[in-house]
């Protein structure tokens, strides 16, 4: 969606068209709840976030500054309710209960070797983001999931670009091992049964 | 001399510093290490011909190599799509529910009638609070309670008209129209007084029992017609009722006392008649 569609959805939104209202929430709930998924680590704390940031997003839409995206608001009033929730209730990051839970959507029925090896990889994923720092999965998910520019991500984290990269490199770097210990593992594993 | 010293250093250092600066921008991507231009390749900073070099770099580097495709594996595994729950509905009811999708200027006249009106009410209970603290009883609408002496001399006045009842019921016990248990020496009487209107206004809201000290001693004084009668009142107060109970004692007949009970006068006096 272009910004001058979605500048003209939010005005519609803001005089009371429910439809406009129902065209943003589905262009950006997906990836809404996919990042506070991998943030969170817990299905129902993302649904519950998303859920109250939409809300309070379409209910002050009078608010809304057009000189910036309407996700990076979003994103940010998320984020700061994700942090309230944190401090309120001290949701631990959950890689269980994500890879089950993703696990559940569109697994195939005669899975191939090659799709067990992506499956697993995406556990080790799931692994890895919760032994990372809160800043580190946030810029990593907001800048390779998100699409999100360093700059923006400086911005929005109130931070230098180079503590942004600096964490960047870190977060990726942590993931990057994790996949090759995985892969490492699964090499033991084909080479016994082989 | 010695100020001459010092500036001479911090101009060597400054050149020195520029110098370095000087050299690190003349590096270029060939003189990176592998590890950085792995991380430079996914930060998206390498230029197409910089992209191009660094793919032939990794053909001949395993372990650049192996970064790449690990970094690009997790990434894959990260940016997997999930399946997202439908929550439209719900927001869209929620938002509803606080601003009715109304459009912008209205709500803005609704908020204002809101706060408006709650900032009426706050500036009338203020006004009140102020009014009863200067002048206490000044709001009240009805007539202050009663006293409880007037409560207690109202109970009198109407306890007078209750003994006059108990008369009549024992007068019924002695001519035997009314059974009375042979195995029960208490005999109770309830009457029912409905206060005047203007006790009424009075008493209205005192929901409560309010017990008043014995009032009667009755005794009769004729000593062949021995009957002795102990009693008290007990008054309470409902709505705009005076319920009373008066409960009469009387010791149990014994032979043929109970006949002579039974011819006994039964004197009542009532303390304040």
């Amino acid at each position: 969606m272009t910004r001058s569609a979605e500048q003209r959805l939010i005005e519609r939104a803001a005089a009371g068209d429910k439809g406009a209202g129902d065209a943003l929430i589905r262009a950006h709930q997906k990836s809404l709840y996919a990042y506070m998924l991998r943030m969170s680590g817990r299905p129902d704390v993302a649904e519950d976030i998303v859920q109250d940031a939409f809300v309070r997003v379409l209910t002050h839409l009078d608010r809304f500054d057009p000189r910036y995206r309407f996700s990076t608001w979003l994103f940010t009033i998320a984020k700061r309710l994700y942090v309230n929730a944190c401090q309120k209730h001290k949701p631990h990051y959950d890689s269980d209960i994500v890879g089950g839970w993703r696990g559940r959507s569109g697994a195939p029925s005669d899975p191939t070797i090659s799709d067990e090896v992506r499956s697993n990889a995406r556990l080790a994923i799931d692994d890895v983001l919760g032994s990372l720092s809160p800043e580190q999965r946030e810029i990593i998910l907001l800048f390779h999931q998100q699409g999100w520019s360093i700059s923006l991500i400086a911005s929005h984290m109130d931070m230098p670009e180079g503590t942004v990269k600096s964490h960047l490199h870190r977060g990726r770097r942590k993931m990057r091992d994790a996949i090759e210990q995985h892969g490492q593992h699964h090499e033991n594993v084909s080479e016994v049964w082989s | 001399m010695g100020r001459l010293s010092d500036n001479s250093i911090g101009r060597r250092a400054i050149e020195t510093l520029s110098s370095l600066r000087r050299d690190s921008e003349r590096r270029t991507a060939d003189d990176r290490r592998p590890e950085d231009l792995v991380d430079a390749y996914f930060d998206g900073e390498l230029a197409p011909d910089e992209s191009r070099a660094f793919f032939e770099a990794i053909r001949s580097d395993d372990s650049a190599r192996r970064d790449y495709e690990a970094t690009q594996e997790a990434l894959d595994a990260l940016r997997a799509p999930v399946d997202a729950p439908d929550l439209s509905a719900s927001i869209l009811a929620e938002v509803g529910r606080r601003r009715g999708w109304l459009p912008t200027r209205l709500r803005q006249y609704v908020t204002f009638g809101r706060v408006s009106i709650a900032a009426c009410l706050l500036l009338l209970l203020t006004g009140a609070f102020l009014v009863e603290r200067e002048s206490p009883g000044a709001l009240t609408l009805s007539e202050p309670d009663a006293p409880l002496a007037n409560l207690v001399e109202t109970g009198r006045s109407e306890a007078s008209v209750g003994f006059r009842q108990v008369s009549s019921a024992i007068e019924s016990l002695r001519s035997g129209q009314a059974a009375r248990p042979a195995d029960r020496d208490t005999a109770e009487f309830t009457f029912s007084a409905n206060a005047s209107e203007r006790r009424r206004s009075s008493i209205a809201g005192l929901d409560r029992a309010a017990s008043y000290p014995p009032l009667v001693d009755h005794r009769n004084d004729d000593a062949s017609k021995r009957c002795d009668f102990r009693g008290s009142i007990r008054g309470a107060l409902r709505g705009g009722d005076a319920m009373v109970t008066i409960r009469v004692m009387m010791p149990a007949p014994a032979g043929d006392r109970s006949a002579r009970e039974a011819e006994a006068p039964a004197a009542l006096r009532c303390i304040d008649d």
